[in-house]
């Protein structure tokens, strides 16, 4: 439990290195190209396509962190201790959500990587992307399998900052 | 008992490609078929995914038939890639039936795991700027152009140019507020994205001389859906595929340039034609695209320079 | 089954999912993945899934979403929040109801550089709601103030909800972006407004006189250069034709970070709380995207929104009828499901429908219009009781105040919500004049 916890972290931070590294990027290319006259033509599919992979290393956090949004309005009424097993069992959806996301995602990168598919002007290869979303999506559905199992409170110790 | 065609394409549903082209394809298959066979066509990438996973789409079974561009996906396709090489086309209708013959011939592979029904070209591309009207091939130095295809990255880079990528529906953001000086499209394009508005000067190329670029499109299907149909609904979608549907596509797409061209000479944009003394010069200026098309695709292991030869030889037969 | 019971099988099996806890997204991607499936077969669907993540997650257009969240915690942690408001209680003081109308400019600065109306109301609420406490504000007005002063993180730009409109519409960022800058001032006014009559109104809600505020000093002024500053290049940089939207974003998240580094606020450890807030707040949006997505692709295919618009269109109703019915349809719905949701559900279907119709304008202006009328149902489902997420977010840090005080202290809001929505729908110059005069 601790090491999915861990884990969610290292996700986050390496995903946030990678956007602050795309700003980065970003204002060296805007640089040269509004006062040297050259510039990176893909430089927006490098933002697309590290913002994909950042996105992705995200998930694991926002779940450890019950991040998502939920109604409660029409719950109210019940009990906390019945509102607990429906979270408990949102929890297990959103896991096996995530299990398939994992699996079709994983299918997607092997079709990517076998037809070579690149992007349009800077011509990185896909595959990449997709490999990338692979195992936070994994992280994802167990840390959501820890939470039906053990509940939330599981979790949270490692994450208050 | 009929049987439903999703047909999926990105533009919207008053564009001259869902109105017209896919449209007469669905009409055409109905009627064939005494309307066993019925399309629904989804616009605006309704059913899911970006432009670029169309292709995946087809060969998924997500859609039945999709219009798409091969070069969203570059390196996936590199013997077809040839006609988006800057001056090879004149004239897109024959293009289009050259770019058939060349895909039965050279790149059925690349497609091998979906049906393709047609392959074609858009109309000559044109350079669209709002502040320097370009006349000569010093005009377009150091200007910041939109470049629409990978291979048009090089050639705008060889002209002297500084190539902004950006997708399409960024342009005429970009445009309105210079970040971009101009766009490289074809009329058919341009007033989709506020050209006319948003630009004073056109330059096109002599249309007796090849164009400055085209692009490719092709329509494939579902190789599951069709095998599906029974012999005598196959027929009918065999019909109505090929190089006739081909040349259909594209001729019909580039005749979209005259109302294109008509709203931005309405918006009194001055329209320059590049004389082919002049467009020698751009020619020359950008011989080495093609060598390094061949160089990159010799290295994947294809003959690159008997590629582009038959792809000229083809479109030099159809094009009189 | 008739296409319609299908959507409406789609649409009520993800209420069903939703009353009973499942995060939204999942109810959306459930419902979604039946009908898609009940229609296609799973080959299609499992083929759609193989691309979908990598669509939504890698594409260029949203890419600007976590940039501006990113920024909103590098300002957050990099100490501007603090300084924002401490000039603007030196600016409001004195005035009755001073330090809540202090809250709503900090807000509406901080909405100036952040797209995200939760991250503007956990922001300034932050900094705000205890010296609120500290100087004798009730609970009700303090949490009301700043949940409804959060909204204006996206009715002024940069805002996630135009970013999200202009994606599904196909309509022009920087021209919705300046469409809402007006009405967003509006909003702040309106909202200062509602502070003054209400602590004017409703007796020991604020002290009547504050006795120890605090002076404005020089060092308070420079306290917002940063801001100032980062807003200008962002803003600066977009109209002025140096880079994109997106690009902008990232400039604004890179100068932010900069200006905190350079403030000596920004430790390895804030940093870190930086990228886990973006996270968060990132990894919910997006997989938002991946639910509505999904339920999007199987409403379509259902063929209903496709129809829909032209019906509604043979009914022949007085245009701003149907506006009308939308924007309440909207309030009701945002009543129970969270907005931004809502508006990848209903957009797609809603829009053509108002595209067809005739107000008088070009259809570029009806487009924009129709997009800040959108925004204003949202900032109010964002407040309006039973599900306002800014409540929820601002409640739950004020832990001694119980939600129906909040509740109530969002009222006035509302009312000025309602009317300010009202002049934008009788008025619709009054946000596109910015757009014509800029172009
Ligand atoms: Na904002
Ligand atoms: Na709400």
């Amino acid at each position: 439990m601790r090491i999915l916890g861990m884990l969610a972290k290292l996700c986050a931070i390496l995903a946030g290195l990678l956007l602050t590294l795309i700003t980065l990027i970003t204002c060296y290319n805007l640089i040269m190209r509004n006062f040297i006259g050259e510039s990176m033509v893909g430089a927006f599919e490098l933002t697309a396509v590290s913002t994909g992979a950042a996105i992705a290393l995200f998930m694991p956090l926002a779940q450890a962190r019950q991040g998502h949004i939920i109604v409660d309005f029409f719950t109210t009424g019940l009990s906390d201790a019945l509102n607990a097993k429906l979270d408990r069992f949102g929890a297990l959806m959103l896991s096996l959500v995530f299990v398939f996301l994992a699996w079709r995602v994983s299918i997607g990168g092997i079709n990517a990587y076998n037809a070579g598919s690149q992007t349009m002007l800077m011509g990185f290869p896909e595959w990449i992307v997709y490999a990338a979303m692979v195992p936070p999506f994994i992280v994802t559905a167990l840390i959501g399998l820890t939470q039906t199992v053990f509940g939330f409170e599981s979790l949270q110790k490692e994450l208050t900052p | 008992q009929t049987i439903t065609i999703k047909v999926h394409h990105f533009l919207n549903a008053n564009s001259v490609q869902h109105t017209t082209m896919l449209k007469t394809w669905c009409d055409n298959i109905a009627k064939d078929s005494a309307n066993r066979l019925q399309c629904q066509i989804f616009p605006s990438m309704q059913l899911g995914g970006t432009p670029a996973q169309l292709y995946d789409q087809a060969r998924d079974g997500v859609a039945d038939v999709v219009w798409t561009l091969p070069g969203y996906t570059s390196g996936r396709f590199p013997r077809m890639e040839v006609f988006e090489l800057p001056f090879m086309m004149t004239n897109a209708e024959a293009t289009s039936r050259a770019a058939w013959d060349y895909y039965e011939k050279n790149a059925k592979d690349e497609f091998k795991d979906t049906k393709i029904l047609a392959v074609h070209v858009h109309g000559p591309g044109n350079i669209f700027t709002s502040k320097k009207q370009i006349k000569t091939v010093e005009d377009i130095k150091g200007l910041k152009l939109r470049a629409p295809t990978r291979l048009t990255t090089k050639l705008l880079t060889s002209l002297g140019a500084t190539p902004v990528g950006m997708p399409v529906p960024a342009v005429p953001d970009a445009l309105s507020k210079g970040v971009i000086d101009g766009a490289v499209i074809p009329y058919q394009v341009a007033p989709s994205i506020k050209i006319d508005e948003l630009t004073k000067f056109t330059a096109e190329t002599d249309r007796t001389q090849p164009a400055l670029y085209t692009a490719l499109f092709v329509v494939p299907m579902n190789k599951a859906k069709y095998d599906s149909l029974p012999p005598e609904l196959q027929k009918v979608i065999d019909k109505n595929s090929g190089r006739e549907l081909s040349a259909f596509l594209g001729k019909t797409q580039s005749d979209d340039d005259i109302p294109g061209k008509q709203k931005i000479v309405a918006a009194k944009n001055t329209v320059t034609v590049i004389p082919p003394a002049e467009l020698e010069k751009w020619i020359q200026a950008s011989s080495n695209v093609d060598d390094e098309w061949v160089a990159e695709v010799t290295k994947k292991g294809l003959d690159g320079k008997a590629l582009l030869a038959d792809a000229r030889a083809l479109i030099k037969k159809y094009t009189k | 089954m008739t296409p319609i019971e299908l959507a409406g099988i789609i649409f009520g099996s993800m209420l069903v999912f939703m009353a009973i806890r499942l995060p939204i997204a999942i109810s959306m991607f459930l419902a979604g993945a039946t009908g898609y499936i009940l229609q296609a077969g799973w080959l299609p669907f499992a083929g759609f899934m193989n691309t979908q993540a990598f669509a939504r997650f890698a594409g260029y257009d949203l890419s600007v979403i976590p940039l501006f969240i990113l920024m909103g915690y590098f300002a957050t942690k990099g100490g501007i929040s603090k300084d924002l408001f401490s000039f603007a209680a030196a600016v409001m003081g004195r005035f009755r109801g001073g330090l809540a109308m202090a809250s709503l400019l900090a807000c509406a600065a901080f909405g100036a550089i952040s797209g995200s109306s939760v991250a503007t109301a956990a922001t300034i609420t932050g900094v705000a709601l205890p010296e609120m406490k500290r100087h004798g504000y009730s609970g009700r007005l303090a949490t009301g103030t700043l949940a409804a002063g959060g909204t204006l993180g996206i009715q002024l730009p940069p805002s996630v909800v135009l970013v999200i409109y202009a994606i599904l519409t196909e309509q022009n960022i920087s021209k919705l972006f300046a469409a809402a800058v007006v009405p967003g001032l509006i909003a702040l006014c309106g909202y200062m407004l509602a502070v003054a009559i209400y602590v004017r109104v409703v007796p020991g809600q604020a002290p009547e006189v504050d006795p120890n505020r605090e002076p404005m000093t020089l060092a308070k002024v420079i306290g917002v250069l940063p801001i100032i500053t980062i807003f200008s290049l962002v803003f600066g940089g977009i109209y002025g034709g140096f880079f994109t939207p997106t690009e902008g974003a990232a400039v604004g998240a890179a100068s932010t970070l900069l200006i905190a580094i350079f403030k000596r606020e920004m430790t390895v450890a804030k940093l870190m709380d930086c990228f886990l807030g973006t996270a968060a707040s990132a990894a919910m949006i997006f997989l938002i995207f991946i639910g509505a997505d999904t339920m999007n692709a199987a409403l379509a295919m259902t063929q209903v929104p496709n129809q829909l618009a032209g019906v509604v269109g043979s009914w022949g109703l007085p245009p701003l009828l149907v506006i009308t019915a939308i924007l309440l349809f909207y309030v009701a719905l945002g009543a129970v499901m969270d907005e931004m949701s809502m508006l990848l559900l209903t957009v797609p279907i809603f829009f053509p429908m108002v595209m067809g119709l005739d107000f008088g304008m070009p259809k570029d202006m009806v487009a924009i219009w129709f997009g800040i009328m959108v925004l204003m149902t949202v900032g109010f489902g964002l407040i309006a009781p039973p599900v306002g997420l800014n409540v929820y977010v601002v409640n739950g840090m004020a832990q001694t105040v119980p939600m129906a005080e909040s509740y109530k202290g969002v009222m006035p809001f509302l009312i000025s919500d309602v009317l300010r929505t009202m002049l934008f729908l009788f008025f619709p110059i009054i946000p596109l004049w910015l757009v014509q005069f800029a172009s």
